[in-house]
């Protein structure tokens, strides 16, 4: 009477066998060998130190001026004392006549005017020692704008007051008035050292520490390695209007991107 | 010994002994029981003797609640286990907030060319994780004309940059004196200091990440793993509150660098721009430049509706970049129409039409 009911629990219960079995085996495999997790972590990205040096962008010339000659220092009136500059026609200030021939310097981005040696109309090439300077600075490309042509050392101002180089944002102040202003009050420029105005160490750099004067427009710059997180990886560079980047906005608006409706 | 087991109905089964059918389901249930409890237990065969806390830093104080004894003591615990995981002796040290002080971050949207210098030097002043990595600022490239940083990407991999139809926005901690992370996190781990700097208190971080969901400029970067630096990258400048090494599953974020600027120094970031677009220093000062940026520059705040209050602002210099005025880009097209190979001359005395002085004013010469 009670052996059908029995034979099936019993049935029911074989068949648990396999099952505790494979559960028993379950348990041996994780304690022996647990799966683990194993994210994709990529190996460092690793950038040379002397990219993040902490140091003005480039080194600024200081009194007394003076250029590299062959291995020595040397300074410019050594040779300017020997070679003189007329500098600009007569009569038309910081100005060129347009009368007067003018010699074409290639400086890789559009040529720009020497004035040398106005008075025999005749202008020399470029002195080889200045051929390294690539004037791009925009309208103002007369050297005696701001070299002094009696005395190639210094600077000048514009109403022909000489200033040391150490004082050259006051120069340059002549055009540009609002950047030098923002830089007198800090919001232009770079400060290091210390934030607070009380400490000895807070340094302002100076125009020339970052800017090229004869190519003042900054360059453009390698970036350093993008991040690589651990859930993303890698991106490729892609266009920030890929959709690839906006999974959400694909799903919500499938026709706008000739997906499948 | 006799068994007594009992089926549902109460009634006792197969006259004292254990049935067959109880026995197996018995141990069908220890089995899965045994299983699960493996299951359970095996991730601490991965565990080392780092990852295992002493009695002294398990009943380690909350950092406001420790006297100067119980510092030092964490101190020198901290000095130790430093030294043993990364070969360093580190100088460290906890340092207070400076009275009178309220530091802010201005950032100049017009100067930043997107190098990303920021970003590495961060990570190599910070004892950051190089593997998996966590990096503090995100410098996301911005088409022009918007400020929807859905539509920035951070992953940019361009030769040169700053790439013309784009802007640069570098985004890290805001320090906001109204920070969402503080108000979500569950054991007070995190919390504004008297200088608005927001801090973590990495020994009391429990990891559960609200605080990572909570910020609304993605900030806060989790340690998923153990973090990795390279032997030799370890910076021994270190402070209980900003750069000391992580443990694994702690939050971590931008702190301003305080064990720098608390002591009067200008934070790595900024050291490092190559184009001073970063300005850091105490808004409480009038003199400092950060006061005068704000007093007198366009200046906006990220997701200003979210009411955070950041304590990092953005700033311009004028209405476009050099070479991108279209004002000024006509201006050129125009004369250079009608002046030809006149146009550029300076103004002098014998020449040029006073129009080109307004040509002058505009540098675009100078456009890279």
């Amino acid at each position: 009477m009670a052996s059908a009911p029995a034979n099936r629990r019993m049935g029911g219960a074989l068949a648990g066998v396999p099952l505790a079995g494979g559960f028993v085996a379950l348990a041996a495999w994780m304690w022996l060998a647990p799966p683990g997790f194993d994210p994709q972590i990529a190996e460092p990205v690793m950038v040379e130190r002397s990219l993040l040096a902490v140091a003005p962008r480039r080194s600024a010339m200081t009194d007394p001026a003076s250029t590299d000659l062959g291995g020595f220092r040397q300074s410019c009136n050594g040779c300017h004392q020997i070679f003189t500059v007329t500098g600009s026609p007569p009569g038309a200030g910081t100005v060129p006549s347009p009368a007067l021939p003018t010699a074409e310097v290639d400086t890789g981005q559009g040529a720009a005017r020497q004035e040398w040696d106005s008075d025999t109309g005749r202008v020399p090439a470029p002195p080889a020692l200045h051929a390294g300077i690539a004037l791009r600075h925009g309208l103002n490309n007369r050297c005696t704008n701001c070299h002094d042509s009696k005395d190639l050392e210094r600077l000048r101002l514009h109403d022909g007051k000489p200033i040391p180089y150490s004082q050259v944002a006051m120069l340059c102040a002549q055009c540009h008035g609002t950047v030098y202003r923002d830089w007198e009050r800090g919001s232009h420029g770079k400060t290091l050292g210390a934030w607070s105005n009380d400490m000895a160490e807070k340094t302002r750099l100076r125009c020339s520490e970052c800017h090229d004067p004869h190519a003042p427009a900054y360059p453009k710059y390698t970036p350093l390695p993008g991040p690589n997180t651990l859930r993303m990886g890698r991106q490729e560079a892609t266009h920030a209007h890929d959709e690839k980047h906006r999974p959400l906005r694909r799903l919500l608006s499938p026709h706008e991107n000739g997906g499948h409706p | 010994m006799t068994v007594r087991i009992y089926e549902g109905s109460g009634e006792p089964a197969g006259g004292g002994s254990m049935s067959r059918r109880s026995f197996l389901r018995t141990g069908t249930a220890a089995a899965g029981g045994i299983t699960a409890l493996a299951a359970a237990l095996s991730p601490l065969r991965e565990l080392t003797s780092d990852d295992i806390p002493s009695v002294e830093s398990f009943v380690q104080k909350h950092y406001k609640e420790m006297t100067p004894k119980d510092m030092e003591a964490a101190l020198a615990r901290i000095r130790a286990r430093v030294e043993k995981r990364c070969g360093v002796r580190p100088e460290i040290r906890d340092i207070r907030p400076l009275d009178g002080v309220e530091f802010v971050y201005a950032l100049n949207l017009s100067r930043c060319i997107g190098c990303r210098k920021c970003v590495h030097a961060c990570v190599a002043e910070n004892n950051q994780s190089r593997s998996p990595e966590i990096q503090y600022i995100r410098v996301i490239e911005m088409p022009r004309g918007t400020l929807d940083v859905e539509q920035g990407n951070h992953h940019y991999d361009r030769p040169k940059v700053p790439d013309e139809g784009h802007f640069y926005l570098p985004v890290q901690c805001h320090q906001c004196a109204n920070p969402p992370c503080v108000r979500v996190c569950p054991v007070e781990a995190t919390w504004q200091e008297p200088d608005g700097i927001t801090v973590i208190d990495y020994d009391w971080c429990i990891g559960c990440r609200y605080c990572e969901a909570a910020c609304p400029y993605w900030a806060r970067r989790f340690n998923f793993t153990q973090p990795r630096i390279p032997a030799g990258q370890i910076n021994p400048n270190m402070s209980y509150l900003s750069n000391r090494p992580r443990g694994k599953g702690v939050m971590e974020k931008c702190h301003y660098c305080l064990h720098r600027t608390r002591t009067g120094r200008m934070p790595a970031c900024l050291e490092v721009c190559p184009t001073g677009s970063r300005k850091f220093g105490n808004v409480l000062d009038p003199e400092s430049e950060v006061s005068y940026i704000l007093r007198t520059k366009r200046v906006f705040v990220l997701k200003e509706e979210a009411g955070t209050l950041p304590r990092f602002f953005y700033y311009f210099d004028e209405r476009y970049p050099r070479g991108l005025d279209p004002e000024a880009i006509e201006i050129e097209r125009r004369l250079r129409a009608e002046e030809g190979d006149a146009y550029g001359a300076l103004p002098g005395a014998d020449g040029p039409a006073p129009q080109r002085v307004a040509a002058a004013r505009w540098d675009g010469g100078s456009v890279a």
